[in-house]
């Protein structure tokens, strides 16, 4: 019988064989077998950032998934397909970013969005310049070695690290 | 009639459903194309416990895509309820314990069910902390005590 998709290759364990398990107590089972591989990857690319990154604490493995080329191209490609509309607030010295989904799930006409990050500013005179792939890059009017110059400055929204450019 | 199709869990217990409800998952239904489900269809890795769930989304989920077929002139608010119906319907349907929504998520992602393995998955993961995680998934923690301090101090946005 054909079962396409289970194309994995032999270091991957494909574990579907050993599920009806000697069980007692229903609640006291346990999960009988390590989670295939694959399946790794399509939990993973579920999850939102922050719990991407707290799942980089779970072991060497789950990290170096998590850091490959080839996750972060389908986490992207995945989450460029629930599209997000993000919103940002400068309040006394702090950015703030809100996100809120771009279709919300039901007809209300009120959404709460859903707070992300805040990074402080110190300069005057922002201006948001494009967005590319998730990062932001934002301008403002610093002052730096005596004189006024506009200095950009990328962030990214979804991690909490703004990245100074230049230092 | 419709035609109906033999699934065969791992126990050995034959569960017949209709073409449509076995048309919901991808495996299932490249089977089909194929002609090669006469006889049954042995599912030597699911157990009629993970079954009986399965087949009871798919049917759910069968019934409400033509409930939205019929309703589809008039889309109003009645529409909306609907969509809100079966996402309650979702949620209260993987309120199971543990192993079964493990079991639950392995038979999605080889059925390939795409509404049941993203139920399942973010079910699996909500709310749950590494610990947790570590202990749900068999997962060996291979970092030394100072690895883990350091990766968590890279990640410490994360656990604010």
């Amino acid at each position: 019988m054909k079962l396409r998709r289970l194309n994995l290759s032999n270091d991957v364990p494909t574990s579907f064989s050993c599920i009806s398990r000697s069980s007692t107590a229903f609640n006291e089972r346990e999960n009988s077998e390590p989670i295939p591989h694959d399946l790794i990857y399509e939990l993973l690319l579920r999850l939102p950032a922050k719990s991407i990154a707290r799942s980089r604490c779970l072991s060497k493995l789950w990290a170096s998934i998590l850091r490959s080329h080839d996750f972060t191209e389908l986490f992207l490609t995945r989450s460029s397909t629930r599209q997000k509309l993000l919103f940002f607030c400068l309040k006394d010295h702090d950015f703030f970013f809100f996100t809120a989904p771009k279709n919300p799930d039901n007809n209300s006409s009120l959404v709460v969005p859903d707070y992300h990050m805040k990074f402080p500013f110190v300069g005057i005179g922002f201006q948001i310049c494009g967005h590319v792939r998730g990062l932001v890059c934002l301008t403002h009017l610093r002052t730096v070695k005596g004189g006024k110059h506009t200095v950009p400055e990328i962030c990214n929204p979804s991690t909490d690290n703004p990245y100074l450019y230049p230092k | 009639m419709s035609k109906k199709i033999i699934f065969e869990s791992s126990e050995g217990e034959s569960f017949e459903v209709d073409e449509a409800v076995a048309l919901e998952c991808q495996t299932i239904k490249n089977m089909i194309e194929d002609d090669c489900t006469d006889g049954g269809i042995p599912l030597a890795n699911v157990n009629s416990a993970t079954l009986t769930k399965v087949i009871d989304y798919c049917k759910k989920h069968v019934e409400a895509a033509a409930a939205a077929e019929a309703n589809a002139g008039d889309k109003d608010i009645y529409g909306a309820n609907k969509d809100i119906e079966l996402k309650t319907w979702d949620e209260e349907f993987v309120k199971v314990d543990q192993p079964l929504l493990f079991d639950l998520m392995l038979a999605a992602n080889f059925l390939i069910i795409p509404g049941l393995l993203d139920l399942t998955c973010k079910t699996m993961m909500r709310g749950k902390t590494v610990l947790q995680i570590r202990e749900i998934f068999h997962i060996k923690k291979d970092y030394t005590d100072a690895e883990e301090a350091e990766v968590r101090k890279e990640n410490a946005w994360a656990f604010e």
